[in-house]
C-alpha cells in the first residue's frame, strides 16, 4: 500500500544538518539527499519560516525533535 | 486504386441547429450540468446531446479533487528529472516543465499572491539533466525542472511514488487547506510557457511528455486508480503526437474498458479524433477509414485501433486477421489485461492457465482456467509482412520504440502491451508498472519486436532484447539468487492466490501454467535463433 508522509524531519548532527521524510509512523523513511537544499531549508527555519517547498501540501515539520509546524500550519 | 468520387453531403432539410457542435456551449451547458450532477434530469434532448458527439478534451473539466484521500507531494531536492512519474501516470495528473530562470521570474510577477508565487518557485529545482549539462556547455543556458500535480485529475493511485527511485515523491493526506493550494499551483503551472525545444532531446524518448504536442490524453477519464491501460494509451499518443502532431492521428476503439472510461458522456479525455462502433469490428472499421483517408490524400495520417484482449483475441479476432491481410497502413494497440475487465472479469483466450476469473472460477472441481493462453502477437507475426511488438509500459524505451517503428512501418502493425488490471489481477493500485516488469522477467509476458524490414527469416526479424537472461530458461536475480519463474510472478497476484497452500506450495495447475510459459519462451528463443 502507498506509504503516507507523516512529517519532514530536520536534525542537527555532528556532521551537519540532515533531513528525512518520515512515513507511516516511522515505518518508512526517505532520506533527503541534497545538502545544499537542506541548508537552504534551515535558513528559512532559522528565520521562523516554513521551507518554501513545503508551502504546497503544508506537511508537519519537526526540527531536532520539536514540532516546528503542524500540518496545515503556514 | 483509382480515385473514387464521393457525392457531397446534401441535407434534405434545413437543419434547425448547426450540425457541428458549439464547443463553448457544450463545455458550459452540458459538461457544466453533468459536473453539477443534473445532466440527465435538466438537459433537453437537443441536437447537441442527442447526437452523442463529444468535443475533444472535455474531460479536462472533470474534477476528481476529492475522490482520493491522498495526493503526491513533490520534493525537488531529490528529483533528477527522469520523467518516469510523468510517463507512468495513467491520468495525466503529474506533469513537468523545464523553464529558464529568467522566464520563470517574469511569469511569477503576474501572480498576485506572494505565497502562491513562492510556492510555485519552490517547485522548480536544478537537476543534472536540465541544469548542469546546459550550464557546462553555455553558462546561463540551464533550465529549472519542475513537477506539478493536478489535483483535479489525480486519483491517488501512487504509481508515481512507486516509480520514483529517488524518493522525490510521497503520498500526503489531503486536507481542506492543502487541496486548494495544489489547485492554485497547478493553474500557475498551466499558465507557464511550454518547455522550450532546446530542453527536449529528441533522442531521449523519456523527454517526449515535456512537449505539449505529446499530451493528447488529458485525464479525467473514468478508469480505475492506477489503470495500466490508460498509461499505455497515453504513451502511444505521446510518441505518435510528438512525431506527427495531434492533427494527424485518429483512433478507432473496440468496445471494452477503454471505450467506457474514455467516452462516458460528456467526458472525453482525447485531443484527437476518436470513434467506437462495436466490440468486434474496430479493425474493419479502421479499414474503411484508412481507405477514405487515402482517397483524400491523407496517407500521412496515423490510424490506431485500440482494443483489449477480449476484442482482439476473441470477439474481433476475425476482423483483426482480415485487416492484417489487407496490407493497409493501420496500427493496432492491444491492451492485454488477460481478462474481460469491463464486463466483470470473465476469462479470455489471453488469460493464463490457472487464472481465477469469472467463467473459469477457481472452485472445488475446476481450479481456474484450464486452457493455455493464446499468444496473439505470435499469431499476428504469421500474417505476411506485419510489424509486431509485444511490450510493457514499464519498459518505456522499448514501448516508445515499438510505437515509433509501428508508425514508420508502411503496412499493418500490432503492438500487444501488458496492461495491469488492478481489480481483476488482485494487485494494489500503485503496482501497474511493477507487475508488468515482473510479468516480463518471469516469462509470463516476454517482450519482443518483430520487424519484417530486418530480413527474410524469422530469426532476422525477431528481437528478444529487453528480456533478462535471453538465452536462459529463467532469470535469476544476481544479488539474491532468486529464480524469477512464473510461480514467483503468480505469488504476487490475487488471481492466482488459491493455487498456493498454507505453506506456499503451488498447485499442479500452476505448475502446468509454468510449463506453458516455459514452452512459449523456448519457442520464442527458437524463433529468434537463440536455441
Amino acid at each position: 500500500m502507498p506509504k503516507i508522509l507523516d512529517y519532514i524531519e530536520y536534525v542537527k548532527t555532528e556532521d551537519g544538518w540532515i533531513s528525512r521524510k518520515v512515513h507511516d509512523d516511522g515505518d518508512f523513511i526517505m532520506d533527503r539527499r541534497d545538502p545544499e537544499a537542506i541548508l537552504e531549508d534551515i535558513s528559512y527555519i532559522e528565520r521562523g519560516q516554513r521551507p518554501p517547498w513545503t508551502l504546497l501540501g503544508l506537511p508537519r515539520i519537526i526540527v531536532n525533535g520539536k514540532v516546528f509546524r503542524e500540518r496545515d500550519e503556514i | 486504386m483509382a480515385e473514387r468520387e464521393f457525392p457531397k453531403f446534401a441535407p434534405t432539410h434545413e437543419p434547425k441547429q448547426p450540425l457541428m457542435l458549439d464547443i463553448e456551449d457544450f463545455n458550459r451547458r452540458i459538461v457544466g450540468a453533468y459536473n453539477r450532477g443534473v445532466g440527465e434530469t435538466e438537459l433537453e434532448a437537443d441536437l447537441s446531446t442527442a447526437e452523442s458527439f463529444i468535443p475533444p478534451a472535455t474531460a479536462k473539466l472533470r474534477d476528481f479533487s476529492y475522490i482520493a484521500p491522498e495526493i503526491p507531494l513533490y520534493d525537488p531536492s531529490n528529483c533528477i528529472g527522469c520523467m518516469e512519474c510523468v510517463i507512468e501516470c495513467p491520468d495525466t495528473a503529474i506533469l513537468a516543465k523545464v523553464i529558464h530562470p529568467d522566464t520563470l521570474e517574469r511569469e511569477l510577477q503576474k501572480v498576485d499572491d506572494p505565497m502562491v508565487r513562492e510556492m510555485v518557485r519552490a517547485r522548480f529545482g536544478k537537476t543534472r539533466k536540465y541544469w548542469d549539462t546546459y550550464e557546462r556547455k553555455e553558462p546561463g543556458s540551464g533550465g529549472l525542472f519542475g513537477i506539478f500535480i493536478d489535483p483535479t485529475k489525480c486519483k491517488g493511485c501512487a504509481e508515481c511514488v512507486e516509480q520514483c527511485d529517488d524518493f522525490a515523491l510521497s503520498m500526503l493526506t489531503k486536507t481542506e487547506k492543502n487541496v486548494p493550494l495544489f489547485q492554485k499551483a497547478f493553474r500557475v503551472f498551466e499558465s507557464l510557457p511550454e518547455t522550450p525545444a532546446e530542453y527536449i532531446k529528441e533522442a531521449l524518448l523519456t523527454d517526449m511528455m515535456l512537449a505539449e504536442r505529446s499530451l493528447l490524453y488529458v485525464g479525467g477519464a473514468g478508469s480505475c486508480a492506477g489503470c495500466g491501460e490508460a498509461t499505455a494509451i497515453r504513451m502511444m499518443l505521446a510518441a505518435t503526437g510528438f512525431k506527427y502532431g495531434p492533427e494527424n492521428i485518429g483512433i478507432v476503439a473496440a468496445t471494452g474498458c477503454n471505450t467506457v472510461y474514455t467516452s462516458t458522456y460528456p467526458y472525453n479525455p482525447y485531443k484527437v479524433a476518436w470513434t467506437n462502433s462495436l466490440f468486434e469490428n474496430a479493425a474493419t472499421v479502421a479499414m474503411g477509414i484508412r481507405a477514405r483517408w487515402d482517397q483524400m490524400g491523407w496517407k500521412h495520417k496515423k490510424l490506431w485501433v485500440l482494443g483489449g484482449d477480449g476484442a482482439m483475441n476473441d470477439i474481433g479476432f476475425q476482423a483483426l486477421s482480415r485487416m492484417l491481410m489487407s496490407g493497409m497502413d493501420i496500427n493496432v494497440l492491444i491492451l492485454d489485461t488477460q481478462v474481460y475487465s469491463n464486463t466483470g472479469g470473465q476469462a479470455s483466450t489471453s488469460s493464463y492457465t490457472g487464472q481465477n476469473t469469472k467463467m473459469s472460477y477457481h472452485g472445488r472441481e475446476i481450479h481456474g482456467k484450464t486452457e493455455r493462453r493464446k499468444e496473439i502477437a505470435q499469431i499476428c507475426m504469421m500474417h505476411p509482412d506485419v510489424f509486431v511488438a509485444q511490450t510493457t509500459c514499464a519498459d518505456f524505451n522499448h514501448f516508445y520504440k515499438a510505437v515509433l517503428a509501428a508508425n514508420e512501418y508502411e503496412g499493418p502493425a500490432v503492438i500487444n502491451v501488458y496492461t495491469t488490471c488492478q481489480p481483476e489481477h488482485g494487485v494494489a493500485d500503485e503496482r501497474a508498472s511493477q507487475q508488468a516488469k515482473l510479468a516480463k522477467e518471469s516469462r509470463a509476458f516476454p517482450i519482443f519486436i518483430y520487424d519484417p524490414r530486418n530480413g527474410e527469416t524469422i530469426r532476422e526479424r525477431l528481437d528478444l532484447k529487453g528480456n533478462p537472461a535471453v538465452k536462459e530458461d529463467w532469470y535469476v536475480v544476481p544479488k539474491t539468487g532468486e529464480v524469477i519463474d512464473f510461480i514467483a510472478f503468480a505469488r504476487t497476484e490475487g488471481r492466482f492466490a488459491k493455487h498456493f497452500d498454507k505453506d506456499g506450495n503451488p498447485s499442479e495447475e500452476l505448475l502446468k501454467a509454468q510449463e506453458d510459459r516455459l514452452k512459449n519462451w523456448r519457442l520464442l528463443q527458437e524463433l529468434a535463433g537463440l536455441r
